[in-house]
């Protein structure tokens, strides 16, 4: 399949260096691109140097941080059931 | 395209557009325990002591990145604040209108607060849109102390004067160990479309990876890259000429800039400490020199002497990435001062090439990117001026007779039928100026709406006017504890 030259471009800019276009208006944004240019394999050569200039320890920090809130946050969610009862639970409930 | 690593980066250019970019790339690659070495070479200023700056709300996030302390900047650079930008005299029989940077009463519904105002009108309102706006309110009263405490302020900027502004950031550049060699330049060495190095007036030979022409319109570096890459824009502006001056300080300093048309072109006032800025732009096909001092002078009842003017011409570069030579600033568009925009190049610039800063000197997808958006962004922020003449309307006066029959782009001719016909805006992809300043721009030049939207008449007439005085009257009181402290 020959992919129209935007999106080859796109490709290029990201394996590159991992740029992503972040769009006022674009149907996705930018967390699905990256999710799936990153989730399919592409990956980045290069590393933006604004961010290759902070400290490691600095970075990693962040990302530890951000990923255990994340982990706290699915924790407290509510399980599909719960979700159910809370939200919409039937009125007579007969087993099916 | 040979790939090389970016170790060192070269910044070649004068003022406002040369310091703030050499400290931005210092700061965020340069630091000391970092590869990446960042060196500034400072061509002669363009600067004089009548120069001034205006820093819109939103340029101050460039300020915060860059350390810059607000109160400590306004107090040296003998900064003024602004809240809204008055514009008089640009359409016959209407009134003067304040361009704030706040929303327009409350969306309610969610439907914009215009289309509620525009039935409140027909049924016998006669409140002004602006006073609506919280910016716009604040701009008319007495001295509002910024810097205190206080529980909301509407969005605000500020006037500072040119060169101390310059003179603080080339301090903090200093300080913050950034190379810096005053020097003109004689000669740039350019080989397969890159600059291998530049040569110095005192024969220093200057070598780089990246080069960033901060020169301002003589565009010093790119243009040993590409001749011939300046697209004008003189067919739609047709202002060709500015003069500059300081008048007395007005006192109290009103906390917005003035705008006022007269019959070849319009003069601003932007209040600072110690005196007023003005600028008057013309075109020397309608008027000369002499015959605008007079008319501004007579208009404004101020008297003005220690004139400069220069000869402008509004436009953008038409390639201002290239190889591994990135223009920023005015070296990449000219515009007006119209809406305190003169920054807005730099600004913008900066952004995308923060976005897009380069791994290496293989760089034409940034360069192609950036280029694409810097003109999208920038003819956008162009369209936003060119409505103000486009929608003007001094009858009988050939500048403004020429103003109102300029070509706009097809993006800003929609904008305008659309806003005729159901009072929508068509806010698109790079449009920096959000819907609320268009409403007021277009409500400001009389453009009248023909259809309200028929999700108004959900809320009663009884109801719409209770709204109204409500938001009036806490508009009101909110306006009044800004003055309080």
């Amino acid at each position: 399949m020959t992919a129209p030259d935007s999106l080859v471009e796109k490709m290029a800019l990201f394996t590159q260096r991992g740029y992503v276009d972040s769009y006022k208006y674009g149907l996705f944004n930018l967390p699905s691109w990256l999710s799936v240019l990153n989730g399919q394999g592409a990956k980045q050569q290069g590393i933006d140097p604004f961010i290759q200039a902070q400290p490691e320890k600095q970075l990693s920090q962040i990302v530890k941080t951000f990923a255990a809130n994340v982990q706290q946050r699915v924790q407290q969610a509510p399980n599909h059931q719960q979700f159910i009862e809370q939200y919409c639970p039937a009125t007579n409930k007969t087993s099916l | 395209m040979t790939r090389n690593a970016i170790n060192k980066i070269v910044v070649v250019g004068r003022d406002v557009d040369a310091w703030i970019t050499a400290l931005y790339l210092k700061n965020s690659l340069g630091k000391p325990d970092n590869t990446i070495s960042v060196e500034l070479i400072e061509l002669p200023s363009e600067l004089n002591k009548d120069d001034f700056y205006c820093v819109l709300p939103s340029y101050k996030i460039l300020h915060t990145a860059l350390g810059a302390h607000e109160e400590k900047l306004a107090q040296s650079a003998k900064a003024s604040h602004f809240f809204a930008q008055r514009f008089s005299g640009w359409n016959k029989n209407t009134p003067d209108f304040m361009h704030a940077y706040d929303k327009l009463g409350v969306n309610f519904n969610s439907v914009d607060f215009y289309q509620y105002w525009l039935k409140a009108t027909e049924l016998g309102l006669t409140v002004a849109l602006e006073d609506f706006c919280f910016g716009a309110c604040a701009a008319k009263q007495p001295v509002i102390n910024v810097y205190a405490k206080h529980t909301q302020l509407p969005a605000y900027g500020y006037h500072l004067s040119a060169i101390p502004y310059v003179q603080s950031i080339g301090r903090a550049a200093i300080a913050s160990g950034l190379k810096h060699t005053q020097s003109d330049i004689k000669h740039v060495v350019v080989e397969k479309q890159q600059i291998q190095s530049i040569e110095l007036a005192n024969g220093e030979r200057v070598n780089g990876d990246l080069f960033i022409d901060a020169s301002g319109t003589k565009a010093e570096l790119l243009k040993y890259l590409q001749a011939d890459n300046f697209t004008s824009w003189a067919e739609e502006f047709i202002c060709d000429k500015v003069i500059s001056a300081s008048v007395r300080a007005f006192s109290p300093a009103p906390a917005f800039s003035l705008t006022t048309a007269f019959s070849s072109g319009w003069y601003g006032f932007y209040p600072l400490q110690d005196r007023t800025g003005l600028n008057i732009y013309y075109s020397s096909k309608h008027s000369t020199k002499e015959q605008v001092i007079a008319e501004v002078s007579q208009l404004s009842q101020v008297s003005m002497d220690d004139l400069t003017e220069r000869s402008i011409e509004s436009g953008i570069t038409t390639t201002p990435w290239i190889g591994n030579c990135v223009a920023v600033g005015s070296a990449v568009a000219r515009l007006e001062a119209l809406d305190a925009l003169q920054l807005q190049p730099l600004v913008t610039s900066l952004v995308q090439l923060r976005e897009l800063f380069p791994t290496n000197t293989a760089c034409q997808l940034e360069a192609k990117t950036y280029n694409h958006k810097v003109q999208a962004y920038l003819q956008a922020v162009r369209d936003y001026q060119l409505a103000h003449y486009k929608l003007s309307d001094r009858p009988g006066e050939p500048f403004w007779d020429e103003c109102q029959n300029i070509s706009v782009s097809q993006a800003l001719q929609e904008k305008i039928e659309l806003f005729k016909q159901v009072g929508q805006l068509s806010n698109r992809e790079y449009d920096t100026f959000l819907e609320e300043s268009w409403t007021t721009l277009f409500n400001g030049h009389s453009l009248q709406t023909h259809h309200y939207s028929p999700l108004v008449n959900k809320v009663s007439d009884d109801e719409l006017r209770q709204q109204f005085m409500y938001l009036l009257q806490k508009m009101g009181q909110d306006t009044k504890a800004l003055t309080k402290i």
